[in-house]
């Protein structure tokens, strides 16, 4: 991604043609994108409104007066509660140390592993990149077996690093960051090359800084992914001290009765960290571009 | 980077190490320590919590590590941490996966816990004693037996004129079509007699079949391709297409979410749902499911807690005063006024059960027995050939005519595998 | 984030050119034997793979070799595990449910892929200009994907209950009655598809944003000034510059899509009679409910081979198409 090419966000849309009518035209058209906008934020908003009210009512509210959205009485018992039905500061600690290891190793590997891919012809590359792309496509019921047989076997059950190196990579990011890397321009490559400067010092300075949007996205879905984990680190760790969020959330969804305030309680609160994560990085996408854009 | 790598795999390999030779040797000074597997999560945690806690704090020979898992996650874990010398000493299941977990040797039978005397089974529940017996031998300890029972509206009741809950099957009938207020196209604000849960719920329509000579397999008293099975399907479907009883393809959660908004008059559930329809402000009664033509049944639901076939001496002895703790009049009177479930004594007093109604008139079910008891392939019958079938008939896709000989056969294909 | 200015010639030295036409060999910069830097590329190149291969190699491939072991045994969950050959695959090919299921897959992702595809490109576009409260809305849109689906499914169950939920009340007073909506056999699917599509659109709209933003301002200037107007802009200028963008959209989303599980796991349960039970949840049946790990295992890779199939047409399509600068 040439960042440094990258074009800053036009305060007005692009003049379309040379004709008067371009600023009426590009009016009427944000007023109708924005429109768009409100309506589909909407629905997509929809089932987090439910949420939210269902986090600010009782159970018996809930469940007796299902049919409307408005509290009978607002109670923060549910977000007061659920930092003692389960431990819960503790989880989130648990949830920041596993996703938060695993997002900063991983983004570096499948950088160099995609850098391989997209820079370099080799023998067998092609192959390598369907291999990686099929570890994408079988569903992880069927490798949980053998996953969970292969750690016990190497006795990483319960144990940190059991946890975290299995997912230092992922074909995912290797497959994204190979698409960022294949839009850089050769020509930055080669000049760097000329200069004399190693692979290593290309791929650190030129290559990384060039794609940092890229980066940016894979860490934030790295990072989404195991923030949201529930079954892979409920197979690894049995040790209630090891838990992660998403399974102390799930103690809140029995098999016939859930406590619905304290779940949709827990959740809301569980997602605001990604939330402001995610602004972060598109805050950096549109600085980043901007800033660049005027050297 | 190489250098991290290496880091990595050695720390890797230095802990497994470490791990590995950090089991706990019990001496005589130091407790034994076993696992406690269960799923007994939201709103009974606490108490199952509070019994362990209750066990741990009452001795100091046994400390009881436990683990509570939502049931899917235990499911998929289950085997395979037995099958990788992971799994807990002491598992909580359902009665139905007693023949698949004994016949693959990863539970043992605990018949000497009950011919030592620490735990008398007259005083436990039958059935689930023998649902828990296989090839002879008993397997389990009950943690959780219960019937289902009939819920049912007491004001929805009054409106159309009922004082009692139905003592017969025809009269339940009866009842259903007068307490249901159904106009077409109005979802939203319909009330339905009888609230039928298809799918992620007790199997009901089990019972329904039952009650008018049907059944599913051998035991019932019908086989499911059976025309008196046929007759009775057809009976409840009639009734839900033409009389609205119910809505079609009720779902547990909404069978039970019906109910607790009142638009329900009748429900057929376990004791877990009667704390949530208290809280929804729904003035109800329950009452024995009542007799049908050919019987009076119910469902009886189970879960047993089972002793790891690896478990060691010192550890099966340490289980076994356990089981006899969670069984104790004590705890079993904490657990079944906290959680409402019967308790699992025949012999506690039902001034000791006051204080919780749910678990009082839960004591008092007549007929409950199991569905599908016994057979390994009872989850292949009920989702693969049962529900369908049961949904493709009330969805107007066949009539029990067309469908269930063809779904008999289904089932016995399966059985003779 | 800055250039480094050692390493990278000025701004105006650089010329940027866009190929549309098939990606070029990667030039040589020295003229020294071409073999000696030829092995030397490949060994780095082999450094720089060595440590996610090896972490993949081992924990992904190899428990799903394992797995495509078990798929010709009859393994049950534990225990020992005959060989039988191909019968797990016969008896799939003659299975029912297995083709219902591969059935209401294919039909999930035929729908909602290009759908949430085309959506997500769409937001993107109208995102991508200065549109008041931009972030505002990319973070509402993006919404969907930082939640548990699992949890938001629950969600999406009592706002639909027919019976009690109130979209549903809300769409019966406007109206638009969804009659047993879920519960429908009819609605059934299109339910949990609306659900996949209100998922991904926040996920393939960020990925978008990043490739729009990765096209140079050189280009979209001379567009510009060349007049092209909108609809013409985006179709000539734009899109094809997108290209790499879209490849991988594009597969992800055919990919997710046949992995669809979770908001069926949790609104339907597969029902009403196996209307909406996709691939993944026959395999966690069988392999989980019914304890038959062998057959899970073939019926596994009987869907990877479908959708490695699939994959490999996108890739080769857009392999043409591929842009370098």
């Amino acid at each position: 991604m040439s960042a440094i090419e990258a074009p800053v966000a036009p305060r007005r849309p692009p003049p379309l043609t040379r004709s008067s009518r371009p600023r009426t035209v590009g009016r009427l058209g944000t007023v109708l994108t924005v429109a768009t906008l409100v309506v589909v934020s909407a629905v997509v908003l929809l089932p987090f409104v439910w949420m939210v009210s269902a986090s600010f009512r009782t159970q018996g509210d809930l469940t007796g007066n299902p049919t409307t959205l408005w509290p009978a009485t607002i109670t923060f018992d549910n977000y007061v509660n659920i930092w003692q039905r389960i431990p819960f500061g503790r989880q989130l600690l648990n949830t920041v140390a596993f996703a938060g290891t695993v997002t900063a190793v991983s983004v570096l590997l499948d950088a160099m592993a995609a850098y391989a891919l997209a820079r370099f012809q080799f023998p067998g590359r092609g192959v390598i990149f369907v291999l990686i792309i099929v570890t994408l496509m079988l569903p992880i019921q069927v490798t949980f077996v053998p996953v969970y047989n292969l750690l016990a076997d190497l006795g990483w059950i319960n144990s940190l690093h059991g946890l975290v190196i299995p997912r230092v990579a992922d074909a995912f990011g290797i497959f994204f960051l190979r698409q960022a890397f294949l839009s850089v321009p050769v020509e930055l490559e080669d000049a760097a090359r000329i200069d004399g400067a190693s692979e290593w010092r290309i791929f650190f300075r030129v290559m990384l800084p060039l794609t940092g949007p890229a980066l940016l996205t894979v860490a934030l879905f790295n990072l989404l992914a195991n923030w949201n984990d529930l079954l892979w680190p409920l197979m690894v760790t049995t040790d209630p001290s090891m838990q992660t969020l998403p399974a102390g959330l799930a103690l809140f969804k029995g098999e016939h009765v859930s406590d619905y305030g304290l779940l949709m309680a827990g959740a809301l609160l569980a997602l605001l960290p990604m939330v402001a994560v995610f602004l972060f990085v598109q805050r950096r996408f549109i600085e980043g571009i901007a800033t660049t854009g005027l050297k | 980077m190489r250098t991290r790598i290496l880091a990595l795999t050695t720390a890797a390999a230095l802990t497994a190490a470490l791990t590995s030779c950090g089991g706990t040797e019990a001496g005589s000074d130091e407790p034994v320590t076993i696992s406690f597997w269960n799923t007994y999560t939201a709103s009974n945690r606490p108490t199952v919590e509070k019994i362990v806690d209750d066990f741990n704090a009452s001795q100091s020979a046994v400390v009881v590590e436990m683990t509570i898992q939502p049931g899917d996650v235990q499911a998929q874990k289950l085997l395979p941490a037995y099958s990788a010398g992971e799994g807990p000493t002491i598992a909580a299941i359902d009665a139905s996966q007693v023949p698949e977990f004994a016949s693959l040797g990863v539970i043992q039978p605990v018949d000497d816990l009950y011919e030592s005397g620490k735990l008398d089974a007259s005083q436990l529940p039958e059935a689930s004693l023998a649902a828990t017996e296989y090839e002879g031998a008993q397997y389990g300890v009950p943690m959780m037996a219960t019937p289902t029972m009939l819920y049912y509206n007491k004001s929805l009741f009054e409106q159309a004129g009922l004082s009692e809950p139905p003592s017969t099957m025809d009269e339940l009938a009866e009842y259903a079509k007068q307490l249901t207020q159904y106009a077409p196209g109005a979802e939203a604000t319909n009330v339905h007699g009888f609230a039928i849960a298809d799918s992620a719920a007790p199997p009901v329509w089990a019972a329904l079949l039952w009650s008018r000579g049907g059944g599913v397999v051998d035991g019932d008293p019908a086989t499911f391709g059976d025309p008196a099975t046929v007759e009775a399907m057809g009976y409840w479907n009639d009734l839900i297409q033409v009389d609205h009883i119910s809505p079609v393809g009720l779902g547990g959660v909404e069978a039970d979410a019906l109910f607790a908004a009142g638009r329900a008059g009748m429900l057929i559930n376990g004791p877990w749902a009667s704390a949530g329809f208290t809280e929804a402000g729904v003035d109800y009664g329950v009452a024995p499911v009542p007799a049908g033509p050919a019987g009076q049944f119910t469902i009886a639901i189970s879960s047993n807690m089972h002793l790891n076939a690896e478990a060691t001496e010192e550890e099966a002895a340490a289980a076994y005063d356990f089981f006899a703790h969670w069984n104790s009049e004590e705890q079993q009177t904490t657990w079944a006024t906290s959680t409402g479930f019967p308790p699992n004594l025949t012999t506690i007093d039902e001034a000791a059960l006051a204080e919780n109604p749910t678990s009082l008139a839960f004591s008092k079910a007549v007929g409950a027995r199991f569905y599908l008891q016994g057979l390994q392939q009872a989850a292949a019958i009920d989702s693969g050939v049962v529900i369908p079938t049961i949904q493709r008939v009330t969805n107007g896709e066949g009539t029990p005519q067309e469908l269930l000989p063809a779904a008999g056969a289904q089932i016995e294909e399966l059985l003779s595998e | 984030m800055s250039a480094p200015q050692r390493l990278l010639p000025r701004r105006s030295e650089r010329t940027i050119t866009a190929t549309l036409a098939g990606p070029r060999p990667v030039p040589r910069v020295r003229v020294l034997r071409r073999s000696s830097i030829q092995r030397r590329r490949t060994r780095t190149a082999a450094a720089f793979l060595a440590p996610a291969s090896l972490v993949l190699g081992v924990f992904v491939l190899y428990p799903m070799l394992d797995a495509l072991r078990a798929s010709f045994t009859d393994a049950r969950i534990i225990g020992p595990a005959d060989w039988v050959g191909l019968a797990n695959y016969a008896e799939l090919l003659a299975d029912d449910r297995f083709w219902n299921a591969l059935w209401n897959t294919a039909l999930y992702a035929v729908v909602t892929a290009p759908l949430s595809v085309a959506i997500a490109l769409g937001l993107a576009l109208m995102l991508n200009r200065a549109v008041p409260a931009r972030l505002l809305f990319r973070a509402i849109i993006f919404f969907p994907f930082v939640t548990s689906l699992s949890l938001v499914s629950i969600a999406w169950a009592f706002l639909f209950d027919p019976q009690v939920g109130t979209a549903a009340a809300w769409l019966s007073q406007v109206g638009l009655p969804i009659g047993n909506g879920i519960n429908d056999p009819q609605w059934a699917m299109p339910a949990v598809m609306l659900v996949g599509i209100w998922r991904n659109i926040g996920f393939f709209m960020v990925m978008f944003l990043a490739g729009l933003q990765s096209i140079p301002r050189e280009l979209k200037e001379a567009a510009a000034v060349d007049g092209a107007a909108g609809f013409r802009h985006f179709r000539t200028m734009t899109w094809p510059l997108l290209a790499n963008t879209t490849m991988f959209v594009v597969v992800i989303a055919a990919i997710f899509a046949f992995q669809a599980f979770d908001q069926m796991y949790v609104m339907t349960g597969g029902g009403p009679f196996f209307s909406t039970e996709t691939l993944v949840m026959y395999i966690y049946d069988t392999g989980f409910e019914q304890y038959r790990t062998g057959y899970a295992s073939a019926v596994s890779w009987a869907l990877v081979l479908v959708v490695l199939t699939i994959s490999i047409g996108q890739l080769w399509y857009f392999r043409k198409r591929a842009v370098q600068y």
